[in-house]
């Protein structure tokens, strides 16, 4: 498996990490010391998780996948837990609201549609509301040393450019798959 | 749920099954003998599996046997979640989608956007499955045919049926996509290809469709329209009016009607209901929702039933909150939004039974769920 896109859904060290691939879900536990964060991109809820150790039974996580999630503090005293998180994408875009598809990942409920204030977003991420752009939201705990606090935390990923290799690769997948059309 | 969902259609009965949870749409054709036709596909919201596979389990139906022929009228979401697992179950039965959709420029995007999984619940995921499963299946020798490409007057299935009285020849005929429509759709999945240095989204889904697959089934001189998502179009070899003007296969009238794009205005086309459909017939479909569009809208429903008394829907579109059980969650959907709604408005299956002999038997009408009657004044929008 190639190329699986990494949703975590809380970061601690028992993390439970969920890997949407083609086909099917992988989920499994990672210890620390398989997750390397690298919360270094400037703003404190975002982190990149890669694979650390290499012991990971041949699973490969996508070096550029960001992650909108509160990384623990460098002391490990710190973590956000997600008690409800929604993969959502943007439909319409108005004013001062967007229309967004969620499908919950962590927690309860059924498919939602939902009108959300821009103003629940980052202003870094304001730029990303377009119609088929992606996010997560997540409502939850931030437990730190000096008591706990409810959080919401909506963050659109920053998804990479699709590169000329990518475009090939899908083409001659294509061809292949038109050999279907060929059988005796 | 009524207990006589669960019975089984006799051998000799014929029966059109619709499911639809507010978001999505899905139908089963009983052929007689236990034979069957699964047309599209969507999930029952409250097993998240798909609706026609589920309701032929539930029927203690061999599905590996029965199934003959699965269609996949378009690539619209609404239309194809589940859709890999009727074909991974369903063995043996031959798998027919537009031709638009065995285009390079078709299969390149679904390899594009299923390998680089945007979002986790795409629904081009369902094709990419498929076409993984029929490959899989010609690298074993065990594809029984490739897969059919639905055009105009496209014989899909032709088979005897044995009854009591004698056989009698059972045909679905695909009435679209023309040419036109097909290179219009190519034409738009181009446009949609990524280019290098583009950033990655989601693809999102084009409307109008104008390369749906209309359907035409015949038992023995009974017919029946399904609509699929087709809408008018003011190219007169495209839509509607291509079938009307050229098709060589329909001969009489339907008595039953799948409703196209689930009742909207933009897919009614009077010489359909005129020269295609007999007095009165049964008309059946789903309703939809996404953004602000509801369908059918009070005008929509005012116009069917203006049509005929016999229109049936899947559910009604209401609009339907969730009530979260947590209470932090609860207090921040109220906070960060200015709406939260299901997007199931309900979940419901209408089921067509005759028995085909006489070959003029009427059909009984079952709703189960929340299908219902479609009555005007139970639209709010």
């Amino acid at each position: 498996m190639d190329n699986l896109s990494a949703v975590a859904e809380d970061i601690r060290p028992d993390a439970t990490v969920r890997f949407y691939s083609d086909p099917g879900t992988v989920e499994r536990k990672f210890s620390t010391d398989e997750i390397v964060y690298a919360p270094n991109y400037g703003d404190a809820d975002r982190t990149e998780v890669r694979r650390g150790n290499g012991a990971s039974d041949g699973l490969h996580i996508d070096l550029g996948q960001f992650l909108p999630l509160v990384p623990p503090s460098p002391d490990g005293r710190e973590y956000f837990r997600a008690m409800q998180k929604w993969e959502g994408y943007v439909i319409q875009v108005g004013k001062d609201t967007f229309t967004a598809r969620l499908v919950s990942i962590v927690g309860e409920g059924p498919d939602q549609e939902s009108e959300i204030y821009v103003e629940e977003v980052a202003p870094d991420d304001r730029l990303l509301i377009e119609p088929g752009a992606v996010f997560y939201w997540s409502i939850g705990y931030l437990d730190r040393p000096s008591g706990r606090l409810r959080a919401s935390i909506l963050r659109f990923r920053r998804l990479p450019v699709w590169t000329k290799r990518e475009l090939e690769d899908a083409a001659a997948k294509a061809d292949e798959m038109r050999g279907l059309l060929d059988v005796e | 749920m009524s207990s006589s969902r669960l019975q089984p259609p006799d051998q000799e009965e014929s029966e059109i099954s619709i499911f639809g949870p507010g978001y999505g749409e899905a139908i089963a054709l009983h052929i007689g003998q236990g034979q069957w036709i699964l047309i599209d596909s969507c999930l029952d919201p409250r097993s998240g599996k798909p609706a026609s596979l589920d309701y032929l389990h539930q029927l203690d139906i061999d599905v590996s046997q029965a199934v003959r022929l699965i269609v996949a009228t378009h690539w619209h979401d609404d239309h194809v979640r589940g859709m890999s697992t009727l074909v991974d179950e369903c063995r043996n039965a031959n798998f027919a989608i537009s031709g638009a959709l065995m285009s390079k420029e078709f299969l390149s995007l679904i390899n594009l956007y299923s390998k680089h999984a945007v979002f986790v619940s795409s629904g081009l995921n369902e094709f990419v499955s498929i076409f993984q499963l029929l490959d899989a299946r010609k690298q074993h020798g065990t594809l029984l045919n490739s897969p059919s490409l639905a055009c105009p007057d496209r014989v899909l299935y032709n088979e005897p049926i044995s009854l009591s009285t004698g056989k009698v020849q059972v045909r679905l005929y695909s009435l679209s996509p023309s040419d036109s429509a097909m290179i219009r759709a190519v034409i738009d999945f181009a446009q949609r290809s990524p280019t290098t240095g583009e950033h990655k989204r989601r693809i999102t889904s084009p409307t109008p469709n104008h390369a749906s697959v209309v359907l035409w089934l015949e038992i023995d001189g009974q017919t029946t329209l399904l609509g699929a998502d087709l809408e008018r179009t003011a190219d007169p070899k495209a839509g509607w009016t291509v079938i009307l003007d050229d098709s060589v296969v329909i001969s009489g009238k339907a008595a039953v009607f799948k409703v196209p794009h689930h009742g909207a205005e933009s897919a009614h086309e009077p010489r359909v209901w005129s020269e295609l459909l007999s007095e009165y017939p049964i008309a059946i479909l789903s309703p939809f929702t996404l953004g602000d569009t509801f369908l059918p809208t009070r005008e929509d429903v005012r116009r069917l039933i203006s049509l005929t008394p016999r229109a049936y829907i899947t559910a009604t579109p209401v609009e339907r909150r969730y009530r979260w059980t947590n209470k932090v969650v609860r207090e921040f959907v109220q906070d960060v939004t200015l709406d939260m709604r299901n997007v199931h408005s309900g979940w419901g299956h209408i089921r067509l039974r005759r028995s085909m002999s006489p070959k003029d038997a009427s059909y009984r009408v079952e709703l189960f769920g929340d299908a219902t009657q479609l009555k005007a004044e139970m639209w709010s929008n």
